[in-house]
């Protein structure tokens, strides 16, 4: 087989080393006697491959297989330990949330049932302490407009059943019938 | 046939030590062992650093054995790491050392006639680990290690044409220095 100068050139390495077929050695040392550029080359190879190196020893040729199987286990453990942790965290995060969203609606129930009013000392009717979801609308109190104060308080007591004036600001009845022209003045607005 | 035989080796070690065996890790290490240290002793050149080196790189390779594709061989892919490995530790311990010191060739060449060959070996080898970078992977992977220019282009990240360039440099610039000092080859 025919090889060029570039081919021969590239494997000077392997013909230093004895790497190499018998074809292509023969090829090589027919062309190394023809060019001084690649017997220089090819000796200066030769000289660098006596760099042996420094042997480190029985011991540490015999222990390395050794050394690095435990080593890669040890690696291997630390790291599957890792992934069962990555694996582990997220689940922990969202049991943790789960657990802080039971927790904090227990203590925000707990407080409300703390507000109920206090009827000694509470407005029952505040805003903060009702449950307005719960009425219906027979539970909404008749508006006063609705009402004819005239009915209310003009009518007689007997049938109106007040005695609000009679019996606790004690009008007599000409006071009475001022107070009812007063109102029906004001257009019945009690102002 | 015997590159494809070998690659099928350790591809099928690599394939029981993933199924969980752990003796193929002691195959593959006593397998590269002596290459890989050989390989990290010429880019440290010390040997106590070489022997830290080759442990790390095999550490390194089987806990990452999952970025090994089987696309190239287990060899080439293992030097990579070796490489990198080597890299990342001269970087750390001697940031300075990345071209070649003339200063030092100087110096050492100044006794360089008295030297026996142990000597010149040992300028030589300074002078090699004083190379650029990229010159001193292509020629120690080329010249010592036995790969060929398709395996170092793999290993260094390369086409061939830079391995090639790199190389030729390399050694092209190492009998430069060596004959200024001095200390020439004749063929």
């Amino acid at each position: 087989m025919k090889y060029s100068h570039e081919e021969l050139r590239e494997k000077l390495p392997d013909f230093a080393r004895g790497a190499i077929s018998e074809g292509e050695r023969s090829a090589l040392e027919l062309h190394l006697k023809e060019c001084p550029g690649c017997r220089a080359e090819s000796d200066f190879i030769s000289e660098m491959l006596k760099f042996d190196v420094e042997d480190p020893g029985d011991l540490f040729w015999k222990t390395l297989p050794q050394r690095v199987k435990l080593e890669v286990r040890g690696k291997n453990d630390r790291s599957s330990q890792g992934s069962f942790f990555r694996r582990v965290l997220p689940l922990t995060a969202v049991a943790g949330v789960l657990i802080a969203v039971v927790f904090s609606y227990v203590l925000y129930g707990n407080k409300r049932a703390a507000v109920e009013p206090d009827f000694f000392f509470s407005d029952p009717l505040s805003a903060t302490v009702f449950d307005y979801s719960v009425l219906e609308e027979k539970d909404i109190p008749v508006m006063t407009e609705d009402i004819g104060v005239r009915d209310v308080y003009q009518a007689p007591e007997s049938i109106s059943g007040y005695g609000y004036y009679r019996d606790f600001v004690s009008l007599n009845e000409r006071e009475m019938q001022r107070l009812a022209e007063s109102l029906q003045k004001d257009d019945n607005r009690g102002g | 046939m015997c590159l494809n035989k070998q690659m099928d080796e350790d591809i099928g070690l690599v394939e029981r030590y993933a199924a969980g065996d752990e003796g193929a890790v002691e195959e593959l290490v006593v397998k590269y062992q002596r290459r890989v240290f050989a390989f990290v002793y010429r880019m440290a050149n010390d040997t106590e650093e070489a022997k830290d080196l080759t442990q790390k790189t095999f550490i390194s390779a089987f806990s990452g054995i999952d970025g090994f594709r089987k696309q190239s061989s287990f060899k080439t892919w293992l030097y990579r790491i070796a490489l990198n490995t080597g890299l990342n530790h001269l970087r750390k311990v001697r940031p300075e050392e990345t071209e070649i010191d003339e200063s030092l060739v100087c110096r050492e060449a100044g006794a360089l006639s008295s030297m026996l060959q142990e000597e010149r070996t040992r300028l030589l080898r300074r002078c090699l680990g004083l190379l650029p970078e990229r010159q001193r992977q292509a020629v120690v992977l080329r010249v010592y290690e036995g790969l060929s220019c398709a395996e170092t282009a793999e290993v260094m990240g390369c086409s061939d044409g830079a391995v090639k360039a790199h190389y030729h440099s390399g050694v092209k610039r190492l009998r430069e220095v060596m004959k200024e000092k001095g200390y020439e080859i004749l063929a």
